[in-house]
């Protein structure tokens, strides 16, 4: 007989009841691949897994995702770790997932660029956020794990530059699920604790990309981004990248080269301030040496003795010019003492004296005036004779005159 | 004058600034002075952060 007919309700409440007594079902881990993936605006994601014959119906919730350390995407090999639901209003089972571990290593390479590219867009890695470095830091945290090679490291090269800076430790776990948390827990604590910190180093030695994955993890990039203290990020070898290389103020290829990055040598800046004085010294004595040089250059010797040179140009300018003004003077007089004479002698020429001298006699009126022709003299006129050696008085007795 | 105290950086930058002013050849022996002095100033400064400074190295409790 058939058994009593129950409520598609009930069988389904039922059927989840057994399920989730099932010592297996409650804690599972299963492998396969991801496929129809979807991120819900709750926040919660859903998904299936997949091989070549079966699929699974997966449920991510939103509180569980913040603990998944891989961007999930399509085709991803994962393992799900997680227990077996009844979802009773559809009637089908999936698999709640609490954490999902990638397996296939190009996967995580895929996650990697995922969040890179996801990180990049909202500006995560803008330059215009990135703080600098602070020259002269008074105090450094350095964010790794409490032994190994990197603390060593870090704590050595500082050492052994700078005698100055304290150096603080906090140390955590820089691999495996925890350590994403520990980390950034430790940036923001820093932030939060130690507010007067210069520069955080956060990092660890070389190791596999798995080893490394904490630095990939969204936690750590934004607690990096959130910092208001500069971070230099140091993450195993030259050739191993990080998101959190994306992120921090400064990227240093190993956990030495962010020691070396973040400090000053002591010794040679206690070098480069001697010689700044010992230069300001020197350069200050110089300029009182020149300016005393200047200055004797100024004195009343030199400045007497520098007149006196005036004064002496001055004079045989004047006996120059006195020499050459009374030359020319003696040669004009001269010049008028030849004209003088040779106005004399035609003088001489011209006397009539001289003429008379010569047999000449002058003939002159009863005036005095000088008689040159006939025509002024007549008969019984008195004139006068005038001779080189005298005179004499004349009665004209007749006077006869040249035709022309 | 009070004057804000200044990181390392900013007096090492201006101990630099006051030596590289002494450098000009028309500087007068009273600026030069002035800049002599500023500098040693900030040489103090500087000196003192570096002698004063005990290093301490620390790691926190997990």
């Amino acid at each position: 007989m058939a058994p009593k007919p129950v409520t598609v309700s009930q069988l389904n409440s039922y059927i989840g009841r057994v399920l989730q007594t099932d010592p297996l079902l409650g804690s599972v881990s299963v492998k396969g691949e991801i496929s129809n993936l979807k991120y819900h605006s709750s926040g919660h994601v859903y998904f299936s897994m997949k091989d070549e014959r079966s699929s699974l119906r997966c449920f991510l919730s939103a509180y569980n995702l913040e603990h998944v350390r891989f961007e999930l995407e399509e085709g991803m090999e994962i393992t799900a770790a997680g227990n077996i639901s009844v979802y009773e209003q559809g009637g089908y089972y999936s698999l709640y997932v609490k954490d999902i571990d990638v397996t296939g290593r190009g996967d995580l390479a895929a996650a990697f660029e995922k969040l890179k590219s996801r990180l990049a867009a909202e500006g995560l890695f803008d330059t215009k956020h990135k703080k600098e470095i602070p020259f002269f830091p008074r105090r450094i945290m350095v964010i790794t794990a409490a032994t190994g090679a990197a603390v060593k490291d870090i704590l050595k090269i500082i050492t052994s530059k700078n005698d100055c800076v304290d150096i603080t430790v906090w140390p955590v776990a820089v691999q495996g699920a925890k350590a994403a948390g520990e980390i950034s827990a430790a940036i923001r604590g820093t932030n939060e604790k130690y507010p007067d910190t210069d520069i955080i180093i956060t990092g660890r030695g070389g190791g596999s990309i798995e080893d490394l994955w904490a630095f990939n993890e969204e936690a750590v990039a934004r607690a990096i981004y959130d910092s208001g203290i500069p971070v230099i990020s140091a993450v195993g070898h030259e050739i191993d990248v990080t998101i959190a290389d994306f992120v921090a103020d400064a990227r240093a290829e190993t956990p030495t080269a962010a020691a070396d990055m973040a400090v000053p040598d002591t010794a040679l800046l206690r070098e480069d301030l001697d010689e700044l004085r010992a230069g300001m010294l020197d350069r200050l004595i110089r300029t009182a040496e020149t300016k005393e040089e200047k200055l004797q250059a100024l004195s009343l010797d030199v400045f007497a003795r520098n007149i006196c040179t005036m004064i002496d140009y001055h004079a045989a300018l004047i006996s120059n010019i006195r020499d050459s003004s009374r030359s020319r003077l003696l040669n004009l007089i001269a010049g008028y003492e030849n004209s003088i004479t040779a106005a004399k002698s035609h003088l001489d020429d011209m006397d009539p004296r001289s003429i008379m001298k010569r047999g000449y006699s002058a003939v002159t009126g009863k005036n005095g005036r000088l008689i040159g022709s006939t025509a002024e003299i007549h008969a019984d006129d008195e004139l006068g004779l005038t001779m080189s050696d005298g005179s004499a008085d004349v009665i004209v007795t007749s006077v006869r005159r040249d035709r022309r | 004058m009070t004057e804000k105290k200044l990181s390392f950086e900013e007096s090492m930058k201006e101990l630099e600034k006051a030596a590289a002013a002494m450098d000009r050849d028309d500087i007068t022996l009273e600026e030069a002075l002035k800049s002599y002095e500023k500098g040693i100033r900030y040489y103090k400064q500087c000196a003192e952060t570096l002698e004063n400074a005990k290093q301490k190295i620390e790691t926190l409790k997990k």
